[in-house]
């Protein structure tokens, strides 16, 4: 007993234990998560050569009691590799990046593989113009959130103009090797979709930023998208943002989304904003849902912010949605469907320690449809500089959804995660969650998530010179998920809350 | 009792929050750390003297780094003030040490060399801590290409100390860096890390976070995970100086969902704010690989939805209401699915999409008209872009004359 607990402490002191020096004899070094020191690291940031690589493992297993009162086992395995290496000098920049993955459910069998993006980004010479070519996501390429094409984009800066345009061929799946009986239900679209867009934007000024964007989508063949979008903000004294989104649907000839919004930020611990939204739904004019009649809804939303430095951070919110009178196609208004919705929401974050954080939220949503009523709490520590990281969130939920009323009842759900940094470029963690309800007697969930990080920054000779380090320098890597993403503020049932790390 | 002892916890927590905050400040602490500075000094004085700035700070004219310490010395002070001088504590301009140094005792000529340099047993005064500047600058650069130092130390003329408030703000900065010959990048200034985009974690305290001063980027907004989907269409190059591609992947397609992001039951109560669209679901979901996989594998199809009622007679109940489907001919109860669909036909996509069509079509293919009431009048040439007219197909056969206007 006594040596099984000597051998656990000699492996926890192992895994808390400071990281090695990070000026490597070798002058080659992996580095990882963690805060920057003010050592010889910081010469020369801006330019030089860097290489940077990520390994991440998960595996998850779940199992879920479905309808038919049949066992359904999750198990899968996954290896995902991203890798960057630039060349970034003063006046122009190379660089090739992309990020794969594969794996297989261990229950099923089979093997799904997915080029999530991979390009060669180049920028020469004063960067006015700058071209990205290979599979890619697009920000900008509709209404649709992100767009992943195989294809080129480039862009031209002439004085405080930006001109984009991009082609390639829009991916409905990302995978890459698909099985035979997944082919229907993965297609790729490779030889059938296509899509090209181009955009004005202004460059170079500080706090106006206007973009109008044209973009058309071929599925099939046939023009299934074509979308102006019109975005602008404007920074007014430090104060006040304004901000416009506007998206027509050509084809369909109707406004599928308009937004404008006013933030207001008098002090640095105060904003408070109200956005008006107008939505309706659009579909690819290749789909039958295209020609369906549809209802538009506006909506006003309303929060306010209030961080008091590190420590205190307060969120309220909450917004009323406005559907068209319920009728039927002969005009017999059917009021009992309702036309108002409404959310709100609050929550609280306190930080008394850098690595402690507690935080309490409370949602509701109302109103047609039905009646949502939530709380959550939800605490993390991560001591030591964040080398271990302990979090647990739970929730319960009211729950009263109008169409089927049998799902009334009292929800809840239970996540506790967990994980080890022993070295700066490796990190382990642990997760499992539950969740509960009146008709699902019990729904666990495990993972595990092994990260691997390798960096490294090799400056160019001038830099050298000027920098007077070493011709090979650690570069300190700030890895994303890896590194408290899931601190991020939250869409508690439709409810962002103040978090960060 | 209680309750007043909450609230003066509370209002305690408050006031303590708020003297740490630096309220008001452009500047990060993160950027620009705090610095502690115990001595006396008036910056206006000197200049009305005549004297100028690299009179003083030597190094400013040379430095090329921001860590460069280009606080002046002994050496520079002792130009004017003579600490090795005899009466170096009465004379002026004063040059003992308490001249200089706040809360130190003593201190004469006899503690300084003939140089003016402090010996080991003079007193020892408080140490002044100005951490160094997390950016990268090059007081050289701009000082060869003429920019007066109050162009960014804007104000230190008219002060006493030179504080953080002293030092440029981003603002200051982005009057001149507008691309071109002075660069805008955001790494022009900022310091690089991960794979060459900015290091964001100087501090254990916290990333680095835009404040939405310049662009529709406040981080700290606490709908900021709603309301970025706009600001990266208004600026995706903005993103891209912080974040990679894997960055929006680990949401939107991510092998694990944050633990924040969602309600730890989400997955059980998600039906009521997808059918309002409280939240875009297809910002992250893609309804072929999540929804309509998910639904199926739990048993949320069209044949049968998981209860304590239909466990024993799988299929007994079915997702929807009694009402639901309606009979074509018969005007449409509260329940009638037609409300629903019109208003979130996405949640009803994500179900009956695809192959689902065919469910759709066995009303609305011959029975019943799915079209907007305009919709006779709309019809024009633009409708060709309607799928080509190809969609028509569906349910007009070939010659229908409804179809006449597509034609011309």
């Amino acid at each position: 007993m006594r040596l099984r607990l000597l051998a656990a402490s000699i492996v926890f002191g192992v895994l808390i234990a400071p990281p090695p020096a990070e000026a490597g004899s070798g002058g080659v070094l992996a580095t990882g998560w963690g805060e920057v020191d003010d050592g010889d690291y910081l010469k020369g940031s801006g330019q030089g050569i860097y290489l940077w690589g990520r390994s991440r493992t998960v595996y998850r297993w779940r199992s879920l009691r479905s309808s038919t009162d049949r066992v359904v086992p999750f198990s899968p395995l996954t290896q995902a590799f991203s890798f960057v290496v630039r060349d970034d000098r003063s006046r122009h920049r190379v660089s090739f990046e992309t990020s794969v993955r594969g794996g297989a459910d261990l229950y099923r069998g089979g093997f799904t593989g997915e080029v999530l993006y991979a390009f060669v980004d180049v920028a020469p010479e004063g960067r006015w113009v700058s071209a990205r070519l290979g599979r890619q996501i697009l920000a900008t390429g509709g209404t649709h959130g992100l767009t992943r094409i195989d294809g080129l984009r480039a862009s031209m800066t002439l004085h405080r103009l930006q001109i984009e345009t991009f082609a390639g061929i829009s991916l409905r799946s990302r995978a890459f090797v698909v099985p035979k009986e997944q082919r229907e239900t993965h297609e790729t679209g490779w030889g059938r979709d296509w899509t090209w867009g181009v955009s004005l934007a202004t460059s170079g000024l500080p706090t106006t930023q206007v973009r109008i964007g044209f973009v058309d989508r071929f599925r099939d063949g046939q023009l299934a998208r074509r979308n102006l979008t019109i975005d602008v903000h404007k920074g007014i004294l430090g104060v006040v943002n304004v901000r416009g989104n506007l998206a027509v649907d050509l084809l369909q000839r109707r406004i599928s989304e308009a937004l404008a919004g006013v933030d207001v930020k008098p002090t640095g611990w105060l904003r408070a904003g109200v956005e008006y939204e107008h939505w309706q739904p659009t579909f690819d004019s290749t789909e039958l849902f295209s020609v369906f009649n549809t209802d538009p809804y506006d909506a006003i939303r309303g929060d306010a912010d209030l961080r008091v430095g590190q420590v205190l951070s307060v969120h309220v919110g909450g917004g009323l949605q406005i559907l068209p009178i319920p009728a039927t196609k002969d005009d017999v208004p059917r009021d009992e469907v309702g036309r108002l919705s409404g959310t709100q929401r609050a929550g609280v974050t306190v930080r008394p320690l850098d690595f402690l954080r507690f935080s309490v939220d409370q949602r509701l949503v109302d109103g047609t449809g039905g009646r949502k009523f939530g709380v959550g709490l939800s605490g993390r520590v991560t001591p030591l500089d964040g080398r271990i990281e302990l979090g647990v969130r739970g929730d319960l939920q009211s729950y009263d959804f109008t169409i089927q009323p049998n799902l009334q009842g009292l929800y809840g759900g239970l996540v506790v995660d967990g994980a080890v940094r022993p070295l700066p470029w490796l990190r382990v963690g642990a997760r499992g969650e539950t969740i509960f309800s009146p008709w699902l007697k019990n729904d666990w969930r495990i993972s595990a998530t092994l990260d691997l990080l390798l960096g490294i920054k090799h400056l160019g000779p001038a830099a050298r010179e000027e920098a007077r380090v070493d011709a090979f320098q650690p570069a300190r890597l700030v890895g994303g998920a890896a590194s408290g993403r899931e601190t991020l503020p939250g869409l508690g049932g439709g409810v962002g809350l103040g978090g960060e790390r | 009792m209680k309750r007043a002892l909450l609230v003066a916890a509370l209002l305690l927590l408050t006031a303590t929050a708020v003297a740490r905050s630096p309220v008001g400040d452009p500047r990060s602490t993160l950027v620009y750390p705090e610095q502690h500075l115990p001595i006396t000094f008036s910056h206006s004085k000197h200049l009305e003297l005549g004297l100028q700035c690299q009179v003083c700070h030597v190094a400013a004219t040379t430095s090329t780094d921001a860590r460069d310490s280009l606080v002046p010395g002994h050496p520079q002070c002792n130009i004017c003030h003579l600490t090795q001088a005899p009466d170096a504590v009465e004379r002026y301009p004063k040059a003992g040490c308490g001249a200089c140094h706040t809360a130190i005792d003593g201190g004469t000529h006899a503690d300084v060399d003939p140089m003016g340099q402090p010996l080991p047993t003079a007193p020892q005064p408080e140490r002044i801590d100005i951490p160094p500047a997390r950016i990268t600058f090059s007081h050289k650069l701009h000082v060869d290409l003429g920019t007066p130092c109050l162009e960014c130390h804007v104000g230190v003329d008219s002060a006493d100390l030179a504080t953080r408030q002293h030092l440029p703000t981003m603002r200051t900065c982005l009057d001149c860096h507008t691309g071109g010959a002075a660069p805008s990048e955001c790494t022009t200034c900022h310091l690089q890390g991960d794979g060459g985009r900015l290091l964001t974690m100087l501090d254990s305290r916290g990333r680095l976070r835009p404040s939405g001063q310049f662009r529709p980027d406040d981080h700290d907004q606490g709908r900021w995970l709603e309301v970025h989907r706009a600001a990266a269409r208004t600026d995706e190059a903005s993103c891209g100086a912080c974040h990679d591609a894997d960055s929006c992947l680990d949401c939107h397609d991510g092998l694990q969902e944050p633990i924040g992001l969602h309600p730890a039951d989400w997955k059980n109560t998600h039906g009521l704010e997808a059918q309002r669209r409280t939240l875009d679901c297809l910002a992250c979901h893609e309804v072929e690989a999540d929804c309509r996989s998910c639904h199926a594998e739990a048993g949320v199809t069209p044949s049968g939805f998981p209860s304590p009622e239909n466990l024993d007679n799988p299929g007994d109940l079915t997702f929807h209401p009694n009402g639901w489907r309606g009979e074509p001919g018969t005007i449409p109860t509260g329940e009638h699915h037609s409300f629903q669909a019109r208003r979130s036909l996405e949640t009803c996509v994500a179900c009956h999409g695809g192959e689902g069509e065919s469910l759709c079509l066995e009303c609305h293919g011959a029975l019943v008209s799915p079209h907007p009431d305009a919709w006779a009048e709309d019809v024009g040439t633009w409708r060709f872009g309607q799928g080509e007219g190809t969609v028509c197909l569906r349910c007009h056969l070939p010659g229908d004359p409804v179809l006449a206007p597509l034609n011309r």
